[in-house]
């Protein structure tokens, strides 16, 4: 009998709250399938590296899932209170029938369980066929067959989504039969009949608060971007402090401020069922305006998360092209001294002397020397050598008394001041040119040109030479070239687009041939496709040297090179697979943490509004006798949710846009970061998922309403 | 004269075949323009029943029921919704006002969903509002009023559209002698001056000495009709008293 009081409810409450079971059923499946990319292995032929990548993937996987299991369960178990409350009158009839409380503890706990266990199970099998669509998109990422129609199921991932919702559910019986035990009768009794007091706040005082907190979110934004994201300044907890307070006290006040913005044209007030729709939505707002701003708050954050990741991704695939034009770089550092490390910071060591001079300082001839089959593997090199000037940024800085303002600045003042100007030769720039295929540049004897990828410092030295007309480079004065564009941003190595914050590109006369070089690199285009040639190639210098990419010979006495003809090195392939590393890992985790969070905010949100539909009743079945039309209380209903699911979301997303435009500017150390489409990606993620819960909210409440 | 309300055999029949409650059973009578009506009758009589079924709230097993010159059973959908909105005001027993709208917003709400015009709505709820007494208790919310004020209140809100008619279904039940009294006194102030008319079922003998006809029902059937002619409150009630106690039941239990 218990068991059949407990299915009646459960199908009870699936019926009229449906959207939380099967947010119930999705969380196990994104749980199930996103633990399962660890064992993608077992259909995938992957690489040792890719493998590699996979198991951090999992790690990280397994970290986020601890946390979002964690937000999972707030869900849980709030929708339980939320469903157990309504529920005093039945468990006062039950005890008024002479149930004991045991045995009403015992019909929740099945309860519980049949939930439990249902949406694990269903979750299971959507997560199970998730997976195998996960598996076509790691193939693709990592380009890579699927062996055959093989199926496949991981147990560790079902182990950790069942673990996750044992734990999740034990908590919530512990609740539930706390709950149930203490209620007393009579409280259970009155329950249905004392209305649930309205909280009605004084309107004038929500105005106030109001502009209080959409004032306190201004200030904490415009902290922020002030501040930046890097210094753990007293501005950043500040920034942090408000947004946080701004966007409760905001929901705390919102619906009294709507109310007396409404009210005060009577054209809106006074006309169909706005004034109904809008005491529902204070009614609602109110009493949940603590979870709201909870919902806002972690949205705001899935939304960052989400919109880094794609960022990330979209910025590393879009400059990969540009950024690795070169199959192979190489670089040679001439002040390393005898225990490899840079003993003489400005000048050339004896060791790299005696050696680089064997080969006069040409990096190709020195490796065409050592390694095998050099000519046969490469078909272009060129060498540019830089030199250190006669200046600092800082001295250049501080004769025009400027200042960069911006996170260079502030992350490392002193750094940027001792950061010392380096010189090219002309002819070794245009052999670089001529490689990526670029137009030979033309200097008459006093110009130069600025060889730079950063538009901050492309505006350093363009403001230089607007102030200063000519800059003195080994006793030469060099005009900037006419005519030609404010800096050159021709790739320096394999890799480093982004990086370069200003050359001088100098006559070769200028440089004396009597001048030691500090620094030299070796850019090399493969004799064939790069998919061909690069596995013979790092073979064939790790021969030689022990490790293709960093010399493994430095220091050995009995014939170490010093670093001759390289120190270190790095291939167009490498950064391929990094970046289809970062790309999977980063995808695949904002995707999970994304999807898991918003689910989880919009079914709270889903449940508030059903909840208040459900109370509402009444009220509906009241419109309905005295003449209102079904139309247009689905209108009011509409409009109701509409406004209830926009609110939280629009702030988050505003929270959001200020939050990217920051993390974009610290990213620029290492490249500019895209910001536009993944924002306009997660937007649409955000919306699809989000919209999705509404309108089924939406129509849900609506049947509420006609019943 | 076109009757306000004419229902002609009507029968409503709840249950299936083997089990069948004849809750009216051939009802048939008349309500004119001006007229203040009561129906009496022991619990179980069919007065709600009927009340449903000239509200359009409940449909009719078999009969017509006219109101101005439409057969309100053969109305749908949308049809129905707007009718009511437009040609009948409500009171119920327990007031069923929104607890979320102050005392102004449940009366403007009447005239907010039949789209009247936003500059009209304020001095019409003002207008009703002074006759029942309420202006004081306007900005008032319902758990903030006591059970005659809501009465009144809900009394305004049936009131505002000027429908052709008003039905209230034991209006009075919920409330004390002071405040019932004061209640029907609204009622037969509308009734004589604003000429609105009423169709009021109670069970409660006083309160049906305030109208001018009552119809007895018992079981489902029309069993008598009062009508007060020029005689006084107090006459009439002693006659009311005289067919409750004819009728026996639980009416004349609970006197
Ligand atoms: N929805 C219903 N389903 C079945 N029987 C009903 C329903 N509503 C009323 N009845 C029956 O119809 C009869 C008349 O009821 P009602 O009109 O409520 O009486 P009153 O209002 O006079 O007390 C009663 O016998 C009642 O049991
Ligand atoms: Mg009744």
């Amino acid at each position: 009998m218990y068991i059949k009081l407990a299915t009646r409810s459960v199908r009870r409450s699936l019926r009229d709250f449906a959207i939380y079971f099967v947010t119930l059923a999705f969380g196990a499946c994104v749980f199930y399938a996103f633990n399962s990319i660890a064992d993608q292995q077992a259909v995938l032929e992957l690489s040792s590296r890719q493998l590699e990548v996979i198991y951090l993937l999992r790690n990280m996987i397994s970290g986020v899932t601890v946390f979002l299991a964690l937000i999972f369960g707030f869900l849980v178990l709030y929708a339980n209170r939320f469903l157990i409350r309504r529920r005093k009158h039945e468990f006062a009839i039950y005890q008024t029938l002479g149930m004991s409380r045991s045995k009403i503890s015992f019909i929740i706990v099945l309860e519980t369980l049949i939930v439990g266990i249902g949406a694990l199970a269903i979750g299971l099998i959507l997560g199970y066929l998730l997976s195998q669509l996960l598996v076509i998109a790691t193939a693709a990422l990592f380009n890579v067959r699927v062996e055959g129609f093989a199926l496949y199921f991981s147990g560790s991932a079902a182990a950790v989504t069942i673990t996750c919702f044992a734990l999740i559910f034990i908590c919530t019986l512990a609740f539930n039969v706390i709950t149930v035990t203490r209620y007393k009768l009579l409280d259970l009794i009155n329950a249905s009949r004392v209305s649930e007091k309205l909280k009605l706040r004084n309107l004038p005082l929500a105005i106030i608060l109001f502009i209080v907190s959409v004032g306190m979110i201004i200030a904490s934004y415009m902290l922020l971007i002030d501040n930046g994201m890097l210094n753990m300044s007293w501005q950043f907890m500040a920034a942090t402090i408000l947004v946080c307070i701004g966007t409760f006290l905001f929901f705390f006040s919102l619906s009294g401020f709507l109310l007396r913005l409404v009210q005060s044209s009577k054209k809106i007030y006074l006309r169909g069922l706005n004034m109904f729709t809008l005491r529902q939505l204070s009614s609602c707002v109110n009493s949940a305006f603590v979870s709201i701003a909870l919902v806002c708050l972690t949205l705001f954050v899935a939304f960052t998360s989400m919109c880094t990741g794609f960022a990330t991704v979209t910025t590393l695939n879009k400059n990969f092209e540009k950024n690795t034009i070169y199959d192979a770089s190489y670089s040679a550092y001439y002040n390393v001294g005898s225990d490899g490390l840079g003993d003489n910071p400005n000048g050339i060591s004896d060791m790299m002397l005696k050696q680089a001079s064997a080969d006069n300082f040409n990096m190709e001839q020195a490796f065409a020397k050592r390694v095998q089959d050099w000519n046969k593997l490469v078909s272009q090199a060129a060498q540019i050598d830089f030199y250190l000037s006669n200046h600092t940024l800082g001295d250049l800085m501080k004769a025009m008394d400027y200042s960069f303002n911006n996170v260079y600045e502030s992350v490392n003042p002193d750094g940027l001041i001792k950061e010392p100007l380096y010189v090219v030769k002309l002819s070794q720039f245009n052999n670089l040119r001529a490689i990526c295929g670029e137009k030979a540049i033309m200097l008459a004897s006093n110009e130069c040109a600025i060889w730079c990828d950063d538009d901050d410092f492309t505006a350093f030295y363009s403001t230089w030479f607007v102030e200063k007309n000519e800059l003195a480079i080994f006793n030469n004065n060099l005009g900037l070239a006419k005519d030609s564009p404010n800096s050159y941003t021709t790739l320096a190595s394999t890799g480093s687009a982004g990086s370069n914050v200003g050359i001088i590109v100098v006559p070769d006369h200028v440089i004396s041939e009597q001048l030691y070089p500090i620094r030299s690199i070796l850019n090399i285009k493969y004799n064939g496709s790069r998919t061909d040639i690069d596995a013979h190639f790092e073979a064939a210098v790790a021969k030689t040297f022990g490790n293709a990419w960093i010399n493994a010979n430095i220091n050995n006495s009995n014939g170490g090179n010093y670093g001759w003809p390289y120190l270190s090195g790095s291939s167009a392939q490498q950064f391929y697979d990094m970046s289809t590393i970062v790309t999977a890992t980063v995808t695949y985790l904002a995707i999970y943490i994304g999807f898991i969070m918003l689910i989880t905010c919009a079914a709270i949100l889903a449940l508030q509004q059903l909840t208040q539909a459900s109370d509402s009743a009444s009220r509906y079945v009241l419109l309905s006798k005295i003449g209102t039309s079904e139309r247009m209380v689905s209108g009011a209903l509409f409009w109701q949710t509409a406004v209830y699911f926009v609110f939280p979301l629009v702030l988050a997303l505003a929270h959001t846009t200020i939050a990217m435009s920051v993390i974009s500017d610290v990213v620029k150390l290492f490249g500019s970061l895209e910001i536009a489409l993944p924002l306009l990606i997660t937007t649409a993620i955000a919306v699809l998922v989000y919209g999705t819960y509404f309108i089924f909210t939406y129509l849900a409440s609506r049947n509420f309403a006609r019943n | 004269m076109q009757p306000v309300l004419e229902c002609t055999n009507v029968q409503k029949y709840y249950g299936n075949r083997d089990n069948i409650t004849k809750a009216l059973d051939d009802v048939t009578f008349m309500v004119h323009a001006k007229e203040f009506v009561g129906i009496m009758g022991p619990s179980g009589s069919g007065k709600t029943t009927l009340l449903n079924c000239v509200s359009t709230i409940d449909n009719v097993t078999a009969g017509t029921i006219r109101i101005g010159t439409r057969d309100i059973t053969t109305l749908k959908g949308n049809e129905l919704s707007t009718f009511r909105r437009d040609e009948l005001g409500f009171i119920f027993q327990d007031s069923n006002l929104i607890d979320t709208l102050s005392a102004f917003e449940n009366i403007a709400l009447a005239l907010t969903i039949a789209k009247v015009s936003d500059a009209e709505i304020p001095i019409r709820v003002q207008g009703v509002a002074t006759s029942l007494q309420i202006t004081e208790i306007l900005q008032k919310f319902p758990h903030q009023l006591s059970g005659g004020e809501k009465q009144r209140v809900a009394a305004a809100r049936a009131l505002i559209t000027n429908p052709k008619l008003i039905l209230a279904d034991e209006p009075t039940g919920a409330l004390d002698s002071k405040n019932a009294r004061m209640l029907l006194e609204s009622f037969e102030r509308l009734n004589k001056e604003l000429s609105a008319t009423i169709l009021m079922v109670t069970h409660d003998p006083f309160s049906a000495s305030y109208c001018n006809r009552i119809l007895f029902l018992r079981d489902g059937k029309v069993y008598n009709e009062l009508r007060r002619s020029d005689t006084d409150r107090k006459q009439f009630f002693d006659r009311i008293m005289e067919v409750v106690s004819l009728l026996g039941g639980d009416t004349a239990e609970a006197l």
